[in-house]
């Protein structure tokens, strides 16, 4: 792993051959989710419920719910890796992540105000609190990190959503502790899980995480124009606000509809632009969309982890997560200088 | 600190319906206090953190978790303070008739042990909630304090806590006389059902979103009404009891195999029965299925002398239609 840094980008063709394995191997991960889980099932039995003529009997169901199972772990992921790289990007802080926008804890936050405050106890309708608290605050943390003189510095932004995400942590606490209901219902929004997620709750967000992927694939021309400092930027034409804005729209979009769906998951959005960047060199518009298909990689491939490492239990992605990610993202410290963003 | 928290709230899951006590007994020398009749002999208590030896018929007993006050209203014994279950019904578990006078005590922030201290108690009680070794000195270093077994996730047969509490209420008549009393419509209820021998039964919780937890071991606590029905576990959920060394087996939602048996009794925790489409399967799973609420779980689940025959008459038509139907 001792590769020299990365000064040049490899050449476009390589880097779109690259893009199409990635999508080959993320294909291969796709059905290896659908094949393999707590419940062992025959190969007949899959390629029937893909074949469309699944006979109903319980194998069968087991199989059918694994698909939208995958399709919230292809959204989920997609929309983590783009996020964490877009937030990479337009903050030029390498340790940005979804949570840094204060997404994650102000999703919590609704969620837990939803159902402790507002009495709402359906998964349909809380995700929409989930939603729209990761918007705000994502928003909130936007506005404060904008105020004052220079505008929307990464600096300023990554205090802010520092501020704001403890002030939702203690809030959230508060109010958990001093309701077990909540508590009780609340517990499964607490460890990030793609499973048990029902289709038409995936179906509910896709929308907006497609628009999200549209916005940030737009915005890797512009993160190109802001990695070179505001000034230059400003130098070059580049509206530099406007930029930070798109980003940060996209971002919220993303890791909202991401989060609404599965819970706070760590590390994808933090690790997978590393390794895109590895890959591709430093031009955003590689690094967003190698970024795109690594991370789904990653979140299927801890979840099928997880169905089977503690039969006949399974595992919460999330937690999966926490344990493959932490020696990774320590690989990539020792490897990589963090700095030369 | 994600992936801490979720982990605090799996294990507070896991141990909401789980939790033990044992109780041993013998003579031997330990703590002691207040001012009540001198027992003939001294009661000694093993438990997770020790053992505890009673030398006086305690007279203001805080009874922690629901098995033990249970078993002291059952023995005619009010405790001065005892803990309430925040998901339970407001007016607590339906079988429980508790004396006015006797304190309540929420552990939403855990066990209070300085209220508890406040009350001067001679004998604190408790079988699962009671789970850290350093609340329990603090209790403990001041008044004589029970709490469950080595297995944490193993719950005691209410039988043994009755017959403990005999010993150290020095009433140990009364204590067969309760548990003869409910042991007989346990039989009652064999011989009316008894289609329900060597049939298997599954008793198990969905924690919505989370897992599904099954109980894999017969000689829990929570499985000696079933066996005093004659019934028996379904013996792939013992193989994996035995696998995992787990008395209550964390189960995928995608293993509803796991959950056949001739009568399953459910709960689903932290949601309701729309939840159920998250186990692919159980729609079609083939006994009977018998969906409970939470208080009529935790009866099963950490059974006493006073939820047993509640828990009983609920099940009744359950019971008969298990008994009935073929399998």
């Amino acid at each position: 792993m001792a590769a020299p840094e990365r000064t040049t980008a490899p050449p476009n063709g390589r880097l779109a051959f690259g893009l199409v394995t990635l999508a080959v191997v993320l294909a291969v991960v796709s059905v290896v989710s659908i094949a393999v889980g707590a419940r062992s099932v025959g190969l007949g039995v899959v390629l029937d419920v893909v074949g469309g003529n699944g006979s109903g009997s319980s194998d069968h169901q087991v199989v059918a719910a694994r698909l939208p199972r995958l399709f919230a772990g292809l959204l989920v992921g997609a929309g983590l890796g783009l996020a964490g790289a877009v937030m990479q990007g337009v903050t030029r802080n390498p340790l940005a992540d979804p949570g840094l926008f204060g997404v994650n804890a102000g999703a919590a936050f609704a969620v837990v105000a939803a159902i402790s405050w507002f009495g709402v106890d359906e998964p349909l309708r809380y995700v929409w609190f989930a939603f729209a608290g990761a918007a705000v605050v994502g928003a909130a943390v936007y506005a404060v990190g904008s105020m004052g003189g220079g505008g929307a510095t990464p600096v300023k932004i990554t205090l802010a959503g520092a501020a704001v995400n403890a002030v939702l942590l203690s809030v959230t606490t508060a109010v958990l502790l001093t309701d077990s209901a909540t508590f009780n219902q609340h517990r499964f929004w607490t460890v990030g899980s793609i499973a048990g997620r029902r289709g038409d709750l995936v179906a509910q967000l896709a929308p907006f995480l497609l628009a999200g992927v549209v916005l940030a694939l737009v915005a890797g021309r512009l993160l190109n124009v802001l990695a070179l400092g505001d000034d230059v930027a400003r130098g070059l034409g580049q509206r530099v606000g406007s930029a930070r804005a798109l980003a940060g729209a996209a971002t919220i979009l993303l890791c909202g509809a991401a989060t609404a769906i599965a819970g706070p998951i760590s590390f994808v959005g933090l690790l997978v632009p590393h390794v895109a960047r590895r890959i591709t060199g430093p031009d955003q518009r590689w690094i967003l969309p190698y970024s795109m298909l690594l991370a789904p990689v990653l979140l299927l491939g801890s979840d099928v982890l997880g169905r089977v490492v503690a039969p006949p239990g399974e595992i919460q992605v999330g937690v999966v997560l926490a344990f493959v990610g932490a020696p990774f993202l320590m690989v990539l410290l020792r490897n990589r200088k963090l700095r030369e963003l | 600190m994600r992936p801490s928290l979720g982990l605090a709230a799996l294990l507070a899951a896991a141990s909401l319906l789980a939790g033990a006590c044992s109780s041993g007994e013998g003579d031997g020398a330990g703590s002691s206090s207040g001012s009540g009749e001198a027992l003939a002999s001294p009661v000694t208590v093993e438990h997770r953190f020790g053992t505890t030896t009673i030398k006086e018929v305690p007279k203001r007993i805080v009874t922690i978790d629901l098995q033990w006050t249970d078993v002291m209203l059952a023995m005619g014994v009010e405790p001065v303070a005892y803990s309430v279950d925040s998901l339970m019904p407001e007016s607590g578990p339906p079988w429980q008739e508790l004396p006015g006078g006797a304190k309540a005590l929420a552990l939403d922030d855990g066990v209070p042990v300085e209220q508890i201290l406040a009350l001067e108690p001679d004998l604190v009680l408790s079988t699962y909630s009671l789970n850290d070794e350093e609340t329990y000195s603090l209790l403990a270093n001041r008044v004589p304090t029970i709490v469950g077994p080595k297995d944490e996730t193993q719950v005691t047969p209410w039988q043994d806590l009755v017959r403990t509490a005999g010993k150290f209420l020095d009433r140990s008549d009364r204590a067969e006389e309760v548990i003869g009393s409910v042991d007989e419509k346990v039989t009652a209820a064999a011989t009316e059902f008894t289609g329900l021998k060597d049939r298997t039964f599954t008793l198990a919780q969905y924690i919505v979103g989370e897992a599904v937890y099954v109980v894999a071991d017969e000689k829990d606590g929570s499985s000696l009404l079933f066996g005093g029905l004659g019934m028996r576990l379904n013996p792939d959920v013992l193989a994996e009891g035995r696998k995992t060394g787990d008395t209550r087996v964390n189960v995928g939602t995608e293993r509803a195999d796991l959950l056949r048996a001739d009568l399953l009794v459910f709960l689903v925790n932290g949601g309701d029965e729309s939840d159920l489409a998250d186990i692919p399967g159980f729609a079609d799973l083939p006994g009977t299925v018998a969906l409970l609420d939470y208080p009529t779980v935790v009866g099963l689940n950490t059974p006493s002398p006073l939820s047993i025959p509640y828990v009983l008459d609920e099940l009744r038509p359950k019971l008969a239609e298990a008994s009935g139907g073929g399998a």
